[in-house]
């Protein structure tokens, strides 16, 4: 009957960081604690533009809030629209060291670097894009679009086709017509052999693909049948990629005339006639891409995404109105919904961890060196959020239902992010606090994260809550370290806190 | 009753309505149940598997510790698992055979994701099987420790419940820093979150809950020691170790889902398959030992995504298959040692060359549900299924 020796338990995990924990109190009465009735949803901050930089970015970083005033949060969204125009250098800079981001497939097999590296070179790029580029609406986008036209990048060599997926077709698109995004994303290598329409021949048609663009990427399953979905098998036969490494056109489109099923066809009520080659594919998507229910799909995704988990009614409906009269332009729904008083009004929206990491982030001034990490990656790893590590073709859930739970894995995040313990990372909360309007003293210092992070219409327990935390031990003193570690605490407090999961 | 002190004061609203904790092992990889639970009175099982198969128990020729450890006078267990054979004397594990999916692939990862969501048609739903159970059951009690994941992350099992948590370790489930900071850092978010929405809420009272639980303190019962003879714990043992202490702890512990990899024996089976059988052995050796009374107020159940193929292939090893068998213990089991509508090994039997299935995996996994988990919405849980109980436990 001999207790488990205590250092097998330690061997299980056990983290730099973590201290033996074995002589606290050992009871805590929880009592029987009801919730209260009345729960508050913590509130979005007042100001309009911190608010919506949680929407159309990924949350406020130091000082740009007061840059938009100068210009208008308006005039700040259009620009977002056209990120090709918009001064980037910081972002690029830190790229420079990812090489392969810009490579063609042949540059990437002459690389020689690992598929597995050429991943994480795209993951890292992905991180970096998020924290530190001006154009924040393009990474929202490209977040929400590569989630939509999801690819599981660990199948085979999608670890590197992926590479060129995510520049040529989803980043390429992203802000243009759907039309053209989603006939890019049909002809991706990547999209080819996840959905493995690579190899769907006229001998033996592969539905998967044909599946998935029908229920996911457009009309969605209420309308369309069994026999449509063999037609469009039928249809997109013979659209393969190069997977010859040796070839000069590595990863590209090709369209094999000997493997298409050029019979006739009955698809969503239209005679496709037979002889019809590549055209019928690209006729199944341009029905596929002008149809109400795509329409409708982008919509609620789009609102979704930006307004709330249950979006209403009308703004939905005004949405893909606007999709059915611009013949999907992206730039159009992203105005409709702008301008609509339903983004006005949007509830908070739970962060998802990805959403969540970046906003911490930029709201502390992290720096991030490049290349990234591993200890930055598996951050991401261990809140579920990887990216482009999702299995299933319909991508990461955008529901706060989802992602609600797990809240240590969170705050640890918070913690060890704010505490530098990141590899790669470096903070300096005194230094960015100070440049942005905050008196030297302590209290002014952790007023400024509180305002910045949560608001000013912080609750006065709340506040209670966090200022007695940060004097715990007694007043203050940045300049010793003790008192720099309390900064650091209190500011994970806050990253911790409710209304920070929110956007 | 002795204060442990190692068990925190919860005090938590329940229902009477007595329910088992179930506990579910997956075994990840594909695991080959064939070897595991050895139909030794088939022929063609010998035939096929020159080199794999497990010995006849009554083979003179084999030294008696290496053949299979007779069951029923059919299926008998293997060598490596033999030490499992009392725990079915006492009918308190038994195997059900030639169960599986409907689910034809033979990819790992769709398998286990078919599998784990219950084999629900609609690609886009998210949530698991175990997920849904615990919803439809959501109001029984206010304990925030109902199911576990143990690792890195929930399983797909248990995606869509605001009960179910992941750990690692009990023993790390706190937040980081030093001691001091940690425990001041507690009190504080649990002011912070007091008046968040309940999911949120919960996940906060989880993180408290955990972090009471003294597991260093926590002494194993009945001899039950968890090391093997080479003075290994591992991780297998830790997580099942954990649930016997959060059994014992009676903090509302309803489910507990543990994974247990490298079944994917492709080559050179003799040797990793041991190994890795090995490893369940002496796990479910050591909780069963554990929980003595206990196991009235358990059901365990061990499974795998697919079996393989009943011929073996050029490198000593065996590819993927379909059919294969999963595993019972606890206090209220049938009492036959093997449960299963056999459909036989010979070619004519076979389906595509792997053993049929003639049991739904849903069928074994409903039943435990309605019968030992007071789940009488099978519907919600297995929408796209009814499951046809075979007789595996008892009310």
């Amino acid at each position: 009957m001999r207790p488990i020796d205590r250092r097998q338990f330690l061997k299980l995990g056990a983290t730099a960081a973590a201290l033996p924990f074995l002589s606290s109190p050992v009871l805590k009465a929880l009592g029987s604690t009801a919730l209260p009735s009345t729960l508050t949803i913590p509130r979005r901050s007042s100001d309009p533009i911190a608010a919506a930089l949680g929407r159309i970015g990924f949350g406020a970083a130091p000082g740009q809030v007061e840059k938009i005033q100068t210009t208008g949060l308006e005039a700040y969204f259009e620009a977002q629209l056209y990120p090709e125009l918009i001064y980037n250098t910081a972002a690029l800079a830190k790229l420079q060291n990812y090489p392969t981001l810009e490579m063609s497939g042949p540059q990437l097999v002459a690389s020689k670097k690992s598929s597995g590296d050429i991943a994480t070179e795209l993951v890292g790029g992905t991180i970096l894009r998020a924290v530190y580029s001006e154009g924040q609406l393009e990474e929202v986008m490209v977040n929400f679009w590569t989630d939509h036209f999801s690819i599981f990048h660990r199948k085979g060599a999608c670890l590197v086709l992926k590479t060129l997926d995510d520049r040529d077709v989803i980043r390429k698109h992203a802000f243009g017509k759907f039309r053209d995004l989603l006939g890019a994303s049909a002809k991706s290598a990547a999209m080819l052999l996840y959905l493995d329409n690579f190899k769907s021949h006229r001998a033996n048609p592969n539905e998967n693909y044909a599946r998935e663009v029908m229920e996911l990427h457009t009309i969605t399953t209420a309308h369309y049948n069994e026999l449509d979905m063999r037609a469009v098998a039928r249809a997109m036969t013979g659209w393969t990629f190069i997977d010859n490494t040796s070839s000069r056109n590595y990863g590209g489109f090709a369209y094999t005339a000997a493997a298409h099923d050029d019979t006739e066809k009955i698809m969503f009520g239209q005679v496709f006639a037979a002889g019809g080659g590549i055209e019928e594919g690209e006729r199944v998507l341009d029905i596929l891409a002008a149809h109400p229910g795509t329409a409708r799909n982008i919509a609620t995704k789009l609102c979704r995404r930006f307004i709330s988990d249950a979006p209403p009614e009308s703004i939905i409906a005004t949405v893909a109105d606007t999709f059915l009269r611009t013949d999907g332009d992206i730039r159009e729904l992203l105005r409709a919904i702008f301008r609509s008083d339903e983004f006005k009004a949007a509830p908070p929206k739970f962060k998802r961890p990805f959403e969540y990491f970046v906003s911490l982030c930029r709201a502390t001034g992290l720096q991030m060196t490049s290349p990234v990490r591993k200890e930055v990656l598996e951050t991401l790893r261990k809140m579920n959020h990887y990216p482009f590590d999702w299995h299933a073709p319909n991508g990461y859930s955008d529901t706060g239902a989802y992602w609600i739970g797990n809240m240590l894995e969170r705050w640890n995040t918070a913690y060890n992010t704010i505490n530098g313990l990141l590899t790669g990372t470096k903070l300096d909360l005194i230094g960015v606090a100070i440049a942005n309007g905050a008196a030297n003293d302590p209290d002014s210092i952790l007023d400024y994260y509180l305002t910045a992070m949560i608001g000013e219409s912080v609750s006065e327990a709340d506040r209670a809550t966090i200022f007695g935390f940060f004097t715990r031990a007694g007043s203050v003193d940045l300049n010793t370290d003790a008192g720099q570690q309390a900064l650091r605490e209190a500011v994970s407090l806050i990253a911790a806190s409710p209304t920070f999961q929110y956007r | 009753m002795r204060f442990k002190k190692w068990l925190p004061r919860l005090a938590f609203r329940r229902d009477e309505r007595p329910a088992d904790t179930l506990v579910v092992v997956f075994l990840r990889g594909g695991a080959d149940g064939m070897n595991i639970v050895v139909p030794h009175g088939e022929d063609n099982y010998y035939t096929l598997r020159p080199r794999l198969a497990v010995p006849r128990p009554d083979d003179n020729k084999i030294r008696k510790p290496d053949r299979a450890f007779d069951l029923d006078g059919f299926f008998g267990l293997h060598p490596v698992a033999a030490p499992l054979a009392p725990i079915f004397q006492a009918g308190h594990m038994s195997a059900v055979h030639a169960v599986g999916s409907p689910d034809l692939t033979r990819s790992h990862f769709e398998a286990m994701e078919s599998m784990e969501r219950g084999g629900i048609n609609d690609q886009t739903v998210g949530n698991g099987w175990l997920g849904r159970h615990l919803n439809t059951v959501a109001d029984r009690s206010s304990s925030p420790l109902r199911a576990v994941g143990w690792g890195a992350a929930l399983p797909l099992s248990m995606y869509g419940s605001i009960n179910a948590v992941s750990l690692k370790s009990i023993l790390d489930y706190h937040l980081p820093g030093s001691k001091e900071n940690a425990d001041a850092m507690l009190a504080a978010l649990s002011a912070l979150y007091a008046s968040a929405p309940a999911d949120l809420a919960q996940s906060a009272k989880q993180v408290e809950t955990v972090s009471t639980i003294q597991i260093a303190s926590y002494q194993p019962e009945n001899g039950a020691t968890y090391v093997d003879s080479y003075g290994v714990t591992t991780d297998f043992d830790m997580a099942l170790m954990q649930t016997a202490a959060l059994v014992k702890a009676d903090i509302g512990l309803e489910v507990s889902a543990i994974d247990l990899g490298g079944w994917d024996t492709h080559e050179n089976q003799n040797g990793y398959f041991r190994d890795v059988l090995r490893v369940l052995t002496n796990g479910l050796n050591y909780f069963y030992t554990d929980l003595g009374d206990r196991i009235n107020r358990v059901t365990l159940i061990v499974m795998s995504e697919f079996g393989r193929r009943l011929k073996e292939n050029a490198s000593i090893g065996t590819d993927h298959g379909h059919g294969s068998m999963m595993l019972t213990m606890g206090g209220h089991l049938s009492g036959k040692p093997v449960v299963a509508d056999w459909p036989g090994l010979a070619d004519d039997d076979l389906d595509r060359g792997d053993l049929r299935v003639t049991t739904d995996y849903r069928d074994v996994l409903g039943e435990i549900l309605a019968t030992r988990m007071g789940n009488d919405k099978l519907d919600q849980v297995f929408p796209d299924y009814t499951p046809m109980f075979k007789g595996v436990v008892t009310g």
